[in-house]
């Protein structure tokens, strides 16, 4: 294997690690608990809404 | 708070139906295919009734017939519900499923007759290959035609996973076969030798991943707090699962030709991808059950939710078990042994079929506009019927696989093989037939089914269906649309 390419695949490993990490921090942020929790109930409304 | 609009439904019944029939005659021909490995006597010397034709049939009548009708049917009933909308393009709708069966009939006959590509899960040829792209496309466009009008800002985490499934799908497809007609009947692949493996099973790996996984998933994360009446435990988790799934399940492929001609590296990723890959599938399993957290009860008396439950028992058992056999070390014993086949049924009768059988039951009412099933009973016994099945299945093709694997690598001090083949044959038999007996078992309780989805449907025949209103969401609602309707 060359440098060049260890290199490139080394960077693309720390970027997937960066986003990794980035979800967690970003989805546990919490402005978006709000939302959240009134999506995590959005099935049960399939329920509320017998005609 | 309500719309002017309502559900369209009518084409989720059609699909409902159709998954019904295929599950049926998918495990049929599976069951009478693995009777053949016990009794060989049972081709009849018949070239479309041999296991060779059959196998294929049976793989691509579950999968793509019976799987996919149910997919494709949760897909159009879930974006509706989650996004407040109602379906797009209902005419363009109509035509995938009537496109979509005319693809599975055609397939279904042809690939007996001997017309096949020869490549594992994409048998069908090239003029039907065409027909799926355009039905696919077709799909797609109702899919995020719909996903483009909804009330509900944000995409429902279900729906993700139904739009992963729909392009992932279309890629694979495309990619692994393009290929050179010779004639209305015959095409070469473009690729050769080595290349086309790994593109088969890059193709072959990622018909889990995506159609079998992700679009299953999709159903999971809408019916099981659904049917649970319970909030998702954590929408959080959810969305952390998702993006680690889809970015990592499409490099494992090469795990399916462990000890292969390909690329030793090639080999290794595919390991080190399918070992990291245990942690979103658990996740995915944990997070839906958990969700049963305060509703065991209900899970008691509810044999949907019993589907769903075991379903997710299987989908965490088989996704470690998978993870384990991509080990090479591990691989060595389990490959080319029932170890496979054990394994792939735990995923596909566990895991796939329970959760569809699950959210079919928790679907079926709704769309056919009855308070529930025509028969709790019926729906028990087909509970039981396809656990035993399950079992005595996956129990058999486990013993059978290690058998295999223990006796073909004995030798002897000299080098030379302690087994004959036909002995490791002759010693597993009796196990085939406990597999057999198991599909029976299965294809009972698939009967059961159609037959209280037929009684569902009576009224629906008779006259028809009060369609549901589509509520609106709350002005103040933190996911309601800036812009509602």
């Amino acid at each position: 294997m060359s440098v060049a390419w260890g290199n490139l695949i080394g960077i693309l490993i720390v970027l997937m690690l960066i986003s990794f990490i980035g979800t967690w921090v970003w989805v546990w942020n919490s402005r978006h608990k709000a939302k959240y929790d009134a999506l995590a109930r959005l099935p049960m409304q399939d329920e509320e809404t017998l005609p | 708070m309500q719309t002017n609009e309502t559900y369209d439904d009518h084409v989720i019944r059609l699909f409902l139906m159709a998954a019904s029939i295929w599950g049926i005659v998918g495990m049929t021909i599976g069951t009478y295919a693995g009777a053949q490995l016990a009794w060989p006597a049972l081709n009849f010397d018949i070239p479309w009734l041999t296991f060779s034709r059959l196998r294929p049939d049976h793989t691509f009548g579950v999968i793509f017939a019976f799987g996919g009708s149910a997919l494709i049917g949760t897909c159009y009933y879930v974006i509706q519900r989650t996004g407040h909308t109602r379906l797009a393009f209902p005419r363009l709708a109509n035509l995938t499923f009537w496109g979509w069966q005319l693809a599975c009939v055609l397939t279904m006959i042809t690939v007996p007759l001997g017309y096949t590509q020869s490549k594992e899960y994409a048998e069908a040829e090239w003029p039907i290959d065409l027909l799926i792209t355009v039905v696919w496309v077709a799909i797609g466009v109702v899919f995020f035609g719909t996903l483009a009008r909804r009330r509900i800002q944000h995409i429902y985490v279900a729906a993700w996973y139904y739009g992963a499934f729909i392009i992932a799908v279309g890629l694979l497809h495309v990619v692994n076969n393009l290929v050179v007609p010779v004639s209305l009947t015959k095409s070469y692949p473009i690729y050769s030798g080595v290349v086309d493996a790994m593109v088969q099973w890059w193709y072959g790996h990622n018909a889990v991943a995506f159609f079998l996984t992700a679009g299953f998933l999709g159903m999971m994360y809408y019916f099981v707090p659904r049917q649970a009446q319970q909030p998702l435990w954590s929408y959080r988790f959810s969305i952390v699962n998702f993006w680690a799934l889809i970015s990592v399940y499409m490099w494992a492929g090469s795990h399916h030709l462990m000890y292969s001609a390909l690329p030793d590296w090639v080999q290794g990723v595919g390991m080190v991808f399918s070992l990291v890959l245990l942690m979103p599938s658990w996740g995915s399993a944990a997070n839906g059950l958990f969700t049963f957290n305060g509703s065991w009860q209900r899970v008691k008396n509810d044999p949907a939710a019993k589907f769903m439950v075991l379903a997710l028992v299987f989908y965490a058992a088989s996704t470690f078990e998978g993870s384990m056999m991509a080990i090479k070390t591990v691989n060595a014993l389990s490959h080319d042994t029932d170890w496979t086949i054990a394994h792939v049924h735990s995923g596909s009768i566990g895991w796939v079929a329970m959760i569809t059988i699950g959210s079919l039951y928790a679907m079926a009412p709704r769309v056919l506009g009855r308070e529930a099933m025509h028969s709790h009973g019926a729906m028990e016994a087909h509970f039981w019927l396809h656990t035993t099945g399950v079992l005595l299945y996956v129990l058999s093709m486990w013993a059978a696989g290690v058998t295999e694997g223990l006796m073909w690598r004995a030798t002897n001090p000299d080098g030379s093989l302690v087994y004959p083949f036909i002995d490791s044959l002759m010693t597993i038999r009796p196990l085939y037939v406990v597999r057999a007996l198991g599909g029976v078992f299965m294809v009972t309780g698939m009967l059961c089914m159609a037959w209280n989805l037929w009684h569902t449907a009576a009224d629906a025949r008779r006259s028809p269906v009060r369609p549901v209103p589509v509520p609106e969401p709350a002005h103040d609602s933190p996911v309601a649309a800036a812009a509602a309707g």
